[in-house]
């Protein structure tokens, strides 16, 4: 494994009472606007960095809490800018499809980066607009990911990515001919199916299960 | 009348000395830790 990124964002606890509350990130190298960076690799390959983060930090208003969700992606206002002039994390080179074309929302290279090994390059798909003149107003697949854990306690528990419960089901050694290794969130590549349905996203007008890729550690 | 007048500004008094959420931060810091799982 070579790397292993992902953004989150619209973070919220549940207080006692059932309500979830945003929590208000703080700025940093790894957050802003909001949004905060996961990163899981060192620097091992040549698109990755020495520098890790596996925290995100905010406030909330006094209390209790025993639930989380969020959504792993960037919001949909901050997907499409010029990344060349967006803070740090959104100025990621390695994390962009290409100029306004938005994030990958998740990042997970195996081995080093040749045409060999297998990769998931979660984003946005089908969005309108030139990704170089810019003018984006929608994308048909946004591929956002929900996550709702109804049993998280911020003082105790972490959430886990579990790479194991991500590409269950899926038939890691074949690959859809004329499509790139892995799942690059192409509609039309077959390969994304079992990905996506564990991620909780319709692939190709499925009806996904529930995403199992976050869960309570 | 006098005596009516001071009667309020004891209740006053009492009013502001009684708010039992002064000095209470509103807010609080929370981290949220995250990890990742890569065995397959």
């Amino acid at each position: 494994m070579s790397d292993f990124r992902f953004y989150v964002h619209a973070i919220a606890l549940e207080d006692a009472d059932g309500n979830y509350v945003p929590v208000t990130l703080d700025t940093n190298d790894w957050q802003s606007e909001g949004t905060a960076l996961l990163d899981f690799e060192d620097g091992c390959s040549d698109f990755g960095d020495p520098g890790v983060n596996a925290v995100v930090r905010g406030t909330v208003p006094t209390g209790e809490y025993d639930g989380i969700r969020f959504e792993m992606g960037v919001p949909f206002e901050l997907n499409h800018r010029n990344p060349a002039t967006s803070p740090s994390p959104l100025n990621r080179t390695a994390m962009q499809w290409n100029w306004q074309g938005g994030y990958k929302f998740l990042r997970i290279d195996s081995g080093t980066f040749s045409m060999n090994d297998w990769r998931m390059h979660l984003g946005s798909t089908a969005c309108d607009g030139d990704p170089v003149a810019g003018g984006t107003t929608g994308c048909d697949t946004p591929n956002r990911v929900a996550v709702e854990l109804a049993t998280f306690d911020p003082d105790n528990d972490r959430v886990a990515a579990d790479y194991a419960m991500l590409v269950g089901g899926a038939a890691l050694d074949d690959n859809q001919m004329e499509t790139p290794v892995g799942c690059m969130s192409g509609p039309t590549d077959s390969d994304c199916g079992p990905l996506f349905d564990n991620l909780g996203l319709s692939f190709g007008g499925s009806t996904p299960s529930g995403q199992r890729f976050f869960s309570v550690d | 009348m006098r005596r009516t007048a001071v009667s309020v500004v004891v209740l006053a008094l009492a009013g502001w000395g009684c708010d039992s959420t002064s000095g209470v931060d509103p807010m609080q810091d929370v981290t949220i830790e995250f990890s990742a799982k890569v065995g397959a």
